[in-house]
């Protein structure tokens, strides 16, 4: 479900591919300086899972950039809420996993666990990820 | 920022952080403007793509599993 960020209280999650966009200086990179920029400066409350960190971690490591690892987290740690994986978010992203496997696509468990965190803390996910769309539970916006 | 008890605890700015055999050290007095991070990656390839792919090869091995 697409919306708007000012029905839903200015809170988002964004998800991993967004920051990656940034830090690969891709075309989206522009679009996602501005949203980034709204939340060093408080304007919008930035959200990630702690699993972003993961997947950001894991891809630095891979294409031999971590060296700037330190400064990524850093910019992280001081300026997004990074939620954890409790029982409560890993209970209700099983929940939507499950109502989301088909016999030919599943959820990934790290879509579900965004999915979750968005609907306990009252978050859209900001995507490019057209996988999120078909998640009903939760609001889905481009940068 | 606001603190709650789902927010990873502050690191000790003086530790290391150990990643496998990988040891980062986490400087939080940086100073430095996060527009400095724009581009610090190479690779040209899509990221929804890598992300896709790396969710999907999770997702295979957890089937298979």
């Amino acid at each position: 479900m697409m919306t708007e960020f000012k029905k839903h209280a200015d809170k988002i999650i964004l998800d991993t591919c967004v920051l990656l966009e940034y830090f690969l200086n891709s075309k989206k990179a522009e679009e996602v300086e501005k949203l980034l920029d709204k939340i060093v400066s408080g304007n919008l409350e930035g959200y990630i899972s702690v699993s972003t960190i993961t997947e950001i971690t894991s891809f630095f490591i891979r294409e031999d950039s971590q060296s700037r690892l330190p400064e990524v987290i850093d910019f992280l740690k001081n300026n997004f809420l990074i939620l954890n994986t409790t029982p409560e978010i890993a209970f209700l992203a099983g929940t939507i996993k499950a109502k989301y496997q088909t016999r030919e696509k599943g959820l990934s468990h790290v879509d579900a666990i965004i999915c979750a965190s968005a609907i306990m803390f009252d978050c859209i996910v900001v995507t490019y990820d057209s996988e999120f769309d078909r998640v009903s539970e939760v609001k889905v916006k481009r940068p | 920022m606001k603190h709650m008890d789902t927010i990873i605890h502050e690191h000790d700015k003086n530790k290391w952080l150990v990643l496998g055999n990988l040891e980062i050290h986490i400087t939080s007095e940086l100073k430095k403007d996060f527009k400095t991070l724009r581009g610090v990656l190479k690779s040209k390839k899509s990221a929804v793509n890598i992300i896709r792919e790396m969710r999907d090869d999770d997702r295979i091995q957890e089937t298979r599993g």
